[in-house]
């Protein structure tokens, strides 16, 4: 399979950001990317989210986010839960670049690269990230089993690390030029440096070596050291931070800039070993606050020093083929894999999240794809399962992870570790299914942490705007007032405050402190801080409540109250601006929306937020050079460039207009609004009838389909509620489905009343458990073996409960009705018909019954976010029997009807039966 | 393996400790090579890393931190 000669260099720098290296490159102190900037192409590589290097690294390694590629953080529960693990290659569950390459006959070298132990056997050599690791002790200095591949090297590898006590003043006079007056007993930073020092060095001694003594296709090296330092000499980096000692200051100010000056000698080394024939990617995964969003202190939240991490990393290129001294926009960390395959021909994954960047190109070639590459067979070198046993206890690991400070000091063997560790890979699981814009699958994995930690103010916030982005308001309310109430309860009195302050006074003034008491004070404190904090987040979403249920004065009134408060962080005044628009205020949320940005410049979003505004403002000249700022900023807003779509529109500028939403469409196919538009240009305003009917077909046939879901369509829905909704194709079929027994026979009554037709052949006639009717069709319980009536649905509405859905064919559009209910009132409602028709036991409740239910309702969310030609909309039978209104409006909306829905008459809460015996 | 994987390490080590170096820096300017080091040996990388320390294994040279630690042999 391999084609042709062509060498890859690939140099990882964790935080390296071009706030630091720009101002460096201009005063000649980085020789090394100043060539490179000025031979290549460079850019800003957005991020991820959440902000954890182990999972953005294998991000690049694999062009997908962290749901497909399995590394949710830095450590991990072991399978049988005994104990927590650093996370390692054998977590991976995906193919990563190098894997790829082998199978395709390229020869690799991979070189530090996180997580890579144990190391993996590819054609080349491959270092792990615990090879270049130094222990301060030389005595406890020993090799890591599994850390180099081939085996052979180790010891020879081992030969060429280097120890800080090794080091002499010449190597820690570049970064402390006045070392000579630390008093190294009390000040521990010269020895930070030194063994920061020794561990690039260790990675490069190791990568220099292979590139220069083994031939080699693609190379990969990463280096640890510019975020090591970052975190531990920002804060002295000028301009001096007011709370950061003087004499502090003078000694360490150079440090940053010295290590990047030292990570530019290494990168010219490394280029200069790899040949003019090379191509040189520099990438990082995120970049370092560096100026006045230097934090002071950090939150008592998982992995905080991540916090610092600066949302846009570098990106550079040159090489052969490769356009010269120019500017890229919008690359994402997900796109290097897929570039690196384009570069040596191969195609790329559909399954991978990121895009190749064909911008770079001087001429551009054709990029072909296959469906994925973990489907084709071959040696990838890839870690199997049995490899687990390579896998060993890693203390010095952990112990490194602790002394970061991006986990707490814990026992791993403890229950209470493995139990936190897992809740958070769980939560960060949310966090990455939310950030690719996957709400309904973020749901379960937050209503589960809900369910054991309803304490955790972060999940909670978390859970609570998932419901909001879900359209589930009567589940949201529910949990908001939980949350209150429990925010409530850890606020103290100003008497307990102050009883607080002065026991902990009295605490510093005794020898010595009585054991634990003053944490646990001290915490007190700190919760109920944090506690006041969040309640005002707690009225926030109160008002986003009362605005999802069109009260707008009474909103109107908690925003202004908040606003008045003043001192509102930069979050809280962005949704405030979101609500306005929702409530049709353009101006209002722009002036908060500016306020913002004056603040966070290089914020896409809110970007996109202020030419929502304007666009209701018909401003569409101003909102789409805000799209194309943030777009610039980053590529993979699929909103943002649907709404430059529809200005370009509205400005009659089809071609660009076209030309936008064809890349929203390719980042969420699942954007209907965008479809429509598109082929409303094609065969209106660019008379291109070919274009329009294949896009129509491929549509239909579910070609390009990407898992997605809704969301952001949603946002799209917010814009001035007199907007014509746009009315439904004949061609659709409505659906009304959910498991027996959870409303279905009751929606399908509420539609039949409003005046929906309804493919029903009424041969399942009224009794006593439902007196109203079942409204079903015959056929649909064969839908597995004869689809030939579906084409009769078209149009109407047809109940389907929810085990057949699987069955429906990819061919037509759906828009579903989904019904929920308590899953317990199912299988006792279940139970009850059962028992009324004689065939089932009095008092008898299958519990295994609930969690088959539970799971079957999980894995079809899962299924709805996979497919692009199904709408869902979600109604809770038992809000809808409470708040009916608000679910008629939500349903009236989804299904685009210009009549009203009724419900009079048809809703009896008497129906309720099993809920109201209870 | 393990006395493969030693005299693997000892073939190609003492190859290394064999060779003249001689350096330049990205400027074509000689990089000095004497027993305190530098920056810019530690960025030519292992053969850097060796050069200086055959400098300090020719002139006896013990760093003030008594340097040079070789790690220990893995446990079989």
């Amino acid at each position: 399979m391999k084609q042709q000669k062509k060498k890859v260099l690939l140099i990882g720098c964790d935080a390296a950001d071009w706030k630091i290296i720009h101002p460096l490159v201009d005063q000649g102190q980085m020789p090394a990317m100043a060539k490179i900037l000025k031979n290549g192409v460079i850019g800003n590589l957005s991020t991820l989210q959440p902000v954890f290097s182990p999972m953005l690294w294998t991000s690049i390694a694999t062009g997908k986010r962290a749901d497909k590629h399995g590394i949710l953080g830095f450590i991990e529960p072991e399978n049988d839960l005994s104990a927590v693990r650093p996370v390692s290659s054998l977590s991976r569950k995906t193919k990563a670049i190098w894997n790829i390459l082998n199978q395709s006959g390229y020869k690799s070298h991979v070189i530090g690269w996180w997580p890579s132990y144990p190391v993996e056997k590819i054609n080349g050599i491959m270092v792990s990230n615990l090879f270049h690791k130094i222990k301060l002790d030389p005595k406890e200095w020993q090799i890591i089993k599994n850390s180099v591949h081939p085996e052979l090297l180790e010891i020879f590898f081992h030969n060429l690390l280097m120890h800080p006590i090794e080091l002499t003043d010449e190597h820690i006079l570049p970064f402390v030029p006045n070392a000579a007056s630390v008093d190294q007993e009390k000040d521990k930073h010269l020895q930070t440096i030194g063994k920061l020092i020794c561990e690039a060095a260790n990675i490069h001694n190791a990568a220099t070596w292979a590139l220069e003594n083994q031939e080699w296709d693609f190379a990969a090296v990463y280096f640890d050291m510019i975020d090591h330092f970052c975190h531990g000499f920002m804060q002295f980096h000028p301009p001096k931070i007011s709370e950061v000692d003087d004499k502090q200051y003078e000694l360490y100010k150079d440090v940053i800039n010295a290590a990047y000056r030292f990570q530019d000698m290494l990168i010219g080394r490394l280029v200069q070993l790899a040949g003019d024939d090379a191509t040189v990617i520099i990438v990082s995964d995120h970049g370092f606050h560096s100026d006045e969003r230097r934090m002071k202190s950090l939150p008592h939240i998982l992995a905080a020093p991540s916090l610092q991490h600066r949302h846009h990393g570098v990106f550079a290129i040159s090489g052969p083929g490769i356009k010269k001294d120019e500017s890229i926009y919008g690359a994402s960390l997900l796109d290097i894999t897929p570039t690196i395959l384009s570069l040596f021909g191969l195609p790329i994954g559909k399954d991978m999240d990121g895009v190749p960047l064909v911008q770079i190109y001087s001429t551009p070639s054709t990029i072909e794809s296959i469906a994925s590459w973990d489907n084709v067979e071959g040696n990838h070198a890839l870690n199997s399962n049995e490899d687990r046993e390579l896998s060993s206890d890693n203390p010095a690991v952990l112990k490194q992870l602790i002394d970061l400070g991006y986990i707490e000091n814990m026992n791993p063997k403890s229950k209470g570790t493995v139990e936190k560790c897992m809740y958070d890979n769980r939560m960060t699981l949310a966090k990455v299914y939310i950030d690719g814009r996957k709400h309904a699958l973020a749901l379960p994995v937050l209503e589960e942490i809900y369910a054991h930690q309803p304490d955790s103010n972060e999940s909670t916030l978390l859970y609570i705007d998932c419901l909001f982005q879900l359209s589930q308001t009567e589940k949201a309310s529910e949990i908001i007032q939980e949350f209150e109430a429990s925010l409530k309860k850890k606020i103290l009195s100003k008497k307990g405050i102050a009883k607080i302050n002065a026991e902990l006074e009295a605490m510093r003034n005794e020898q010595p402190q009585e054991d634990g008491k003053g944490v646990k004070k001290s915490q007190q404190l700190k919760a109920s801080n944090q506690a006041g904090h969040d309640l005002r987040y707690v009225k926030l979403l109160k008002a986003d409540l009362l605005v999802l249920q069109n009260q707008d004065q009474e909103a109107m009134e908690i925003f202004e109250s908040l606003l008045k408060e003043g001192k509102l962080q930069t979050n809280i005044l962005s949704r405030i601006g979101n609500s306005y628009l929702k409530m049709g205020m353009p101006d209002k949320a722009l002036v908060l929306y500016r306020q913002l940005i004056e603040i966070m410049p290089e914020n896409a979003q809110l970007l996109t937020y202020t030419a929502r505004a304007l666009m209701l403002k018909k401003n569409y000249e101003e909102a789409a050079e805000n799209l194309i700022t943030a777009t610039g900023i980053n590529f993979y807003l699929p909103t943002s460039h649907f709404l430059l779509g529809q200005c370009f529109f509205q400005m009659t500028e089809y071609q660009h207009a076209a030309g936008a939403l064809e890349v929203a469409l390719k980042m969420n196919p699942a954007l209907s609004g965008a479809k429509n538009l598109l082929i409303n240009i094609y065969q209106n305003h660019l008379n291109d009838l070919k274009k329009a009917d294949q896009l129509t077909k491929e549509l239909k046939e579910g070609i390009d389909a990407q898992p997605n879901d809704d969301a952001n369509q949603k946002e799209f829905l917010i814009k001035p509620r007199t907007k014509k909704i746009q009315s439904i194709s004949k061609e659709d079929i409505i659906i009304v489905s959910g498991l027996p027994r959870s409303g279905t026979s009751l929606m399908m009554q509420i539609l039949d009343k409003s005046g929906f037709p309804i493919l029903t052949d009424k041969k399942r006639t009224a009794d006593d458990n439902n007196p109203k009717g079942y409204f079903e069709f015959e056929l649909v319980k064969n839908i597995a073996r004869n689809k030939k009536w579906i084409p009769k649905a078209q149009g109407k509405v047809v109940k389907i409960v929810s085990p057949l859905l699987k069955y429906l064919p990819p061919t037509y559009s759906y828009k579903i009705v989904f019904m929920h209910r308590d899953v317990r009132e199912i299988v006792e409602s279940q139970e009850k018909m059962k028992e009324s028709s004689g065939k089932g036991k009095e008092n008898t409740y299958p519990a295994h019954l609930e969690i088959t239910y539970k799971k079957h309702i999980t894995d079809l969310l899962e299924w709805f976010s996979k497919k692009h030609n199904i709408e869902v909309v979600h109604i809770n039978y038992n809000t809808l029997l409470t708040d009916t209104e608000n679910e008629m409006l939500k349903l009236k909306g989804f299904l685009g009807s210009d009549k009203p829905i009724e419900y009079q008459g048809v809703i009896d809460s008497s129906l309720y039966r099993n809920r109201n015996k209870k | 393996m393990s006395e493969d994987k030693h005299k693997v390490a000892d073939i190609l080590i003492n190859e290394l400790q064999q060779q003249q170096y001689e350096f330049t820096d990205g400027d074509g300017q000689a990089l000095e090579i004497n027993n305190k080091g530098s920056i810019g040996l530690l960025a030519v990388g292992y053969k850097g890393l060796v050069a200086l320390r055959n400098s300090r294994a020719r002139n006896n040279y013990k760093n003030p931190n008594n340097l040079v630690a070789t790690p220990k042999k893995e446990k079989e």
